[in-house]
């Protein structure tokens, strides 16, 4: 329950200013982009909570402004990956034959796609920023989601129940849409919650190689890149994005695993 | 009368059991008594839910304490009250002098290694308990080496696995127990892996593993549900013949009563965690008592299709948590009387030999 | 043949069914492929009358729930005829709907029959709403008729699978299978994983219905006593052959085939006076499915079996009336 408290508590952050973005409205103590709100390179103290960076931004302002950023990312990769490897998987495993090989193999080639190169080419080819990296992500995260659900799908395959459902003469989409899809749709949840934070710290890498939101816009990967080098003087910069960074995965895990807890008792 | 006469093997005396859980205690066995006798093959016989895998988990010493509970009684074994000794002296005799097998002999096998070898590593735990070294396994490997001379041969050529060849006197005394349990081809049997073997085989192999121990009591929990009838026919004829060849007592574990009229000499009839009767085969058989009893027996079907009408017993086995005092059965009894919906009976011994838990038949 | 009176008296008649599973072995392609195959079902002929029970018998690897699931197409035949209705509906094409409005069937093992997620009135609805349609009420209707045939209550239905009990799950299963009003059942196993009070319960519903609503069944099972008292005749099944086939007390109490014998022999009989298991002598083992004996399947175990044996299958033939054994030495076996 810990893990859902903090998730929702990011949740809630990024839809909020999702609204206030949407409305004009600035939800930060300080516009997150605007210089000289304080002295540069301040420590943190109780007006500027986080101390303020380089070009006197207030660094919590930004930290905030950069939350969404990574919720929005990896909730999108989830879930567009988790309604491919779904699709793909339980009708691979269900029809079987050529179909189930061919889907498996495809499968294979997007799987061997490494991440970096294909977020580096995209953003050559589209540009880098938000948008670009989620499509990139997306391409390449549904592999592993195909791969489980066929595997739970084919466990499930041999229940009576799936051919009971073709005694009742439903055809074969039917019968993986209403019997087969529901019954590995918790396994998948808890995979998708554990896997959820891996997409944070997969985009936290993209932006530290500067292929993620562009400056002035705050994002935290970036700004640990950034501000690498001041760890052991101005360590408010690096330190706490790379905190955040870190509570957000962690959260996510505390939830999938509370999530499989409580499917166990089941 | 007690249980606790000095002829029998295994005595459980007023033995209560209970699974603790969030939603309250489930009592699996409720005050139960019984006696295993020597060379004796005591079937107990219940449907699911009853407590006969409780009871036999508990006589082995495999009950995970908690959640399950011992709220009274005890079991005792040549004087050694089972349930009060610690685990550690607990597996002195778990495997060596009560041994069990298991219904599924497909996961009670491990598939990685030829049945020989997993005979063979009984055979050794077995002497090794009773060698000076004790049971201790840094010294196993020496011991093993030492005794048994089993190495490693040199790869032959590939792909073949490198396999450890038994030799000598513990290949005898495996091939030895295989001929015990009526394998043909011993030779070739004790290079073969569990999966490439039938279930009958399995199971025989389970049996093997479980004599080479030199056990007084086999505890068979449903030894026979998972295999074909004439494979079982087979198997039960083994363990009777075993009985006396090998000079082991047998408790039995079974829903089937028709497997128990065959090879037991006691019958024991369990229901909803109550021993409801308890008497010889050929009484049981005979003259029925309990209502239960009564209605396991009709419900077996004998006859042609049109020749007879089986009688299945109405209602459901009752909630083990939070029973009244009352008879377990008396919902579902054809003879139920009034004061069986406020006591519980007791088991009484209301002939020679023959004791039931009714108020049909005692206050 | 059984099976050569192919005519109204009989809801399904099979005309040397066979199906055979092909194994791979390796991939070699500079030798040829060895074709071998798992010759699950090799040639059964049977009929099964209208509103009658006709079981087939046998052990694990005989072919037996194979045999039911390709009369039921849920697998293609590789040979074979299977007529239904007077329809050949292994060689001609008839949809799944038309086909199973008339042939349901009821699976052994009642955990697995019914989806978890899914409310039991809502599983019988869903033949219903498939097959037969109609409004919402109307489904209604055939859903509350089947559960009140096979005793469930309006509000079990409302439950799902996991609330209830083994038997009561495996009634949901019966009430899904005779919604859709068929002619034939096939029952594979339908007591096996119950109690034996369960059961009991179980096979008079069973005997129930098939008098209220003139079902004919098809039953699986290797326990002989439900056999009997099921059915109205009895076909054993061994190693994919049928071995022996006739009215249900003949084959029973007057067995011919050596393996029925011991089939019979090996089932456990309630009366200690009467210790039959103690006496068998039963050899070997159930063969390999994909390397069968040559000739009768059951000559190395076969106390009977003579050099003929060993190269000749025997095809079942008539020796009394209605009686089929297929054995070289049916005139000695009788005792």
């Amino acid at each position: 329950m810990l893990g859902l408290i903090m998730v929702a508590i990011f949740l809630g952050i990024a839809l909020v200013e999702g609204v206030a973005l949407a409305v004009g409205v600035q939800l930060t103590p300080f516009p997150p982009n605007q210089q000289h709100v304080g002295p540069l390179f301040s420590p943190p103290t109780s007006r500027y909570l986080m101390g303020t960076d380089n070009f006197g931004r207030d660094v919590f302002s930004r930290i905030i402004a950069a939350i969404p950023n990574d919720v929005e990312i990896s909730f999108a990769v989830i879930a567009v990956a988790l309604i491919i490897g779904l699709l793909v998987g339980s009708f691979a495993a269900y029809r079987g034959g050529i179909l189930e090989e061919a889907l498996m193999r495809l499968t294979d080639v997007f799987f061997a796609i490494p991440a970096l190169i294909l977020a580096i080419a995209i953003a050559v080819a589209l540009g880098p920023g938000l948008v670009n990296m989620t499509i990139a992500l997306m391409i390449i995260w549904w592999p592993p989601y195909a791969r489980l659900a066929r595997g739970e799908s084919l466990k499930i395959s041999h229940q009576n129940y799936i051919e009971a459902a073709r005694f009742a003469g439903l055809p074969p989409p039917r019968i993986v849409f209403r019997h087969v899809i529901p019954n590995i749709l918790l396994t998948m949840f808890v995979y998708a919650t554990l896997d959820i934070g891996t997409v944070i710290l997969v985009y936290s890498g993209l932006s530290y190689f500067g292929l993620g939101v562009l400056p002035p816009a705050a994002d935290l990967g970036r700004m640990v890149s950034e501000y690498a080098d001041y760890v052991l003087t101005y360590y408010w910069l690096p330190v706490f994005p790379g905190l955040i960074i870190a509570l957000m995965v962690v959260s996510y895990s505390i939830l999938g695993d509370g999530l499989r807890d409580a499917l166990e008792v089941i | 009368m007690s249980e606790k006469s000095t002829e029998n093997l295994v005595s459980v005396s007023d033995l209560t059991i209970v699974y603790r859980s969030e939603a309250g205690d489930l009592k699996a066995l409720d005050h139960i008594s019984l006696g295993i006798g020597e060379k004796q093959l005591i079937a107990i016989v219940g449907e699911s839910g009853c407590g006969k895998s409780t009871l036999a988990l508990s006589i082995i010493g495999l009950l995970t304490r908690p959640p399950a509970i011992v709220q009274s009684g005890s079991i005792d074994y040549r004087n050694v009250n089972l349930l009060a000794i610690a685990p550690k002296k607990m597996r002195q005799y778990r495997g060596t002098e009560i041994a069990m097998i298991f219904q599924e002999p497909l996961t009670s096998l491990n598939p990685v290694f030829p049945v020989g070898e997993q005979i063979a590593e009984a055979i050794m735990i077995r002497d090794l308990r009773k060698s000076k070294s004790g049971f201790d396994p840094t010294t196993q490997s020496d011991f093993m080496q030492k005794t048994y001379k089993v190495s490693t041969p040199k790869v032959s050529r590939l792909p073949q696995v490198r396999r450890r060849k038994l030799s000598g006197e513990m290949k005898d005394e495996v091939i030895g127990y295989l001929r015990l349990v009526r394998i043909a081809d011993p030779e070739q049997v004790l290079e073969r892996y569990p999966f490439e073997l039938s279930g009958g085989m399995r199971q025989r192999i389970m049996i093997a593993m479980a004599l080479s121990q030199k056990p007084a009591l086999l505890v068979a929990d449903e030894p026979t549900t998972a295999l074909d009838v004439t494979t079982q026919a087979q198997v039960l004829k083994l363990m009777r013949e075993l009985m006396t060849e090998v000079s082991t007592s047998i408790l039995l574990i079974t829903h089937d009563l028709a497997v128990a009229s065959q090879v037991a000499d006691r019958v024991i009839v369990m229901y909803a965690g109550d021993v409801v009767e308890d008497a010889n085969v050929y009484d049981l058989f005979a003259n029925p008592l309990h209502p239960y009893t009564k209605g396991l027996l009709s419900c077996i079907p004998t006859g042609a299709k049109d020749e007879t009408v089986i009688k299945p017993i109405p209602g459901n086995v009752p909630n083990l948590r939070n029973l009244p005092e009352a008879c377990k059965f008396a919902s579902r009894c054809p003879f139920v009387m009034e004061v069986c919906k406020h006591k519980s009976p007791k088991l009484v011994e209301v002939q020679p030999d023959h004791k039931v838990e009714c108020f049909l038949y005692a206050q | 043949m059984p099976s050569d009176i192919v005519d109204d008296r009989n809801i399904l008649t099979t005309v040397d069914v066979k199906k055979y599973y092909p194994i791979r072995e390796g991939f070699n392609p500079f030798g040829r492929s060895q074709r071998k195959y798992v010759r699950a079902v090799d040639g059964v002929s049977l009929s099964i009358p209208k509103g009658k029970t006709v079981a087939v018998v046998g052990e694990s690897g005989c072919g037996k729930t194979t045999l039911a699931r390709t009369i039921t197409l849920m697998v293609p035949p590789t040979s074979g005829s299977i007529i239904f209705n007077g329809v050949d509906i292994a060689k001609e094409k008839i949809k799944p709907k038309v086909l199973y409005r008339d042939i349901q069937m009821v699976f052994q093992d009642p955990d697995s029959s019914l989806d978890p997620r899914i409310k039991i009135k809502d599983t019988i609805a869903e033949p219903i709403r498939s097959l037969v349609g109609g409004s919402e009420a109307e489904v209604n209707r055939y859903v509350r008729t089947s559960m009140e045939a096979v005793g469930l209550s309006e509000e079990q239905g409302s439950r799902p699978p996991k609330q209830l009990s083994g038997g009561q799950r495996q009634r949901v299963a019966i009430a899904r299978a005779i919604a859709p009003q068929p002619k034939l059942i096939v029952l594979d196993e339908p007591t096996s994983a119950l109690d034996a009070s369960v059961q009991a319960q179980i096979l008079s519903l069973l005997l129930d219905l098939q008098n209220k609503y003139n079902l004919s069944y098809m039953l699986i099972t290797h326990n002989i006593s439900v056999a009997q008292y099921l059915s109205d005749q009895t076909a054993v099944m061994y190693a994919g052959n049928l071995v022996e086939y006739g009215d249900t007390k003949t084959v029973i109490r007057k067995p011919r085939h050596p393996y029925t014998i011991t089939l019979i022999q090996s089932a456990p009989i309630p009366d200690p006076l009467k210790r039959n298991l103690l006496s068998i002598e039963i050899k070997g083992e159930v063969p390999s499915a994909i390397n069968p004996p040559s000739g009768c399947r059951f000559n190395p175990r076969c106390p009977y079996a003579e050099k003929i044996c060993t190269e000749i299958n025997p095809p079942l033939r008539e020796i009394s009336p209605g009686h089929f054994v297929a054995c070289h030495f049916a005139e000695k076996t009788g005792t």
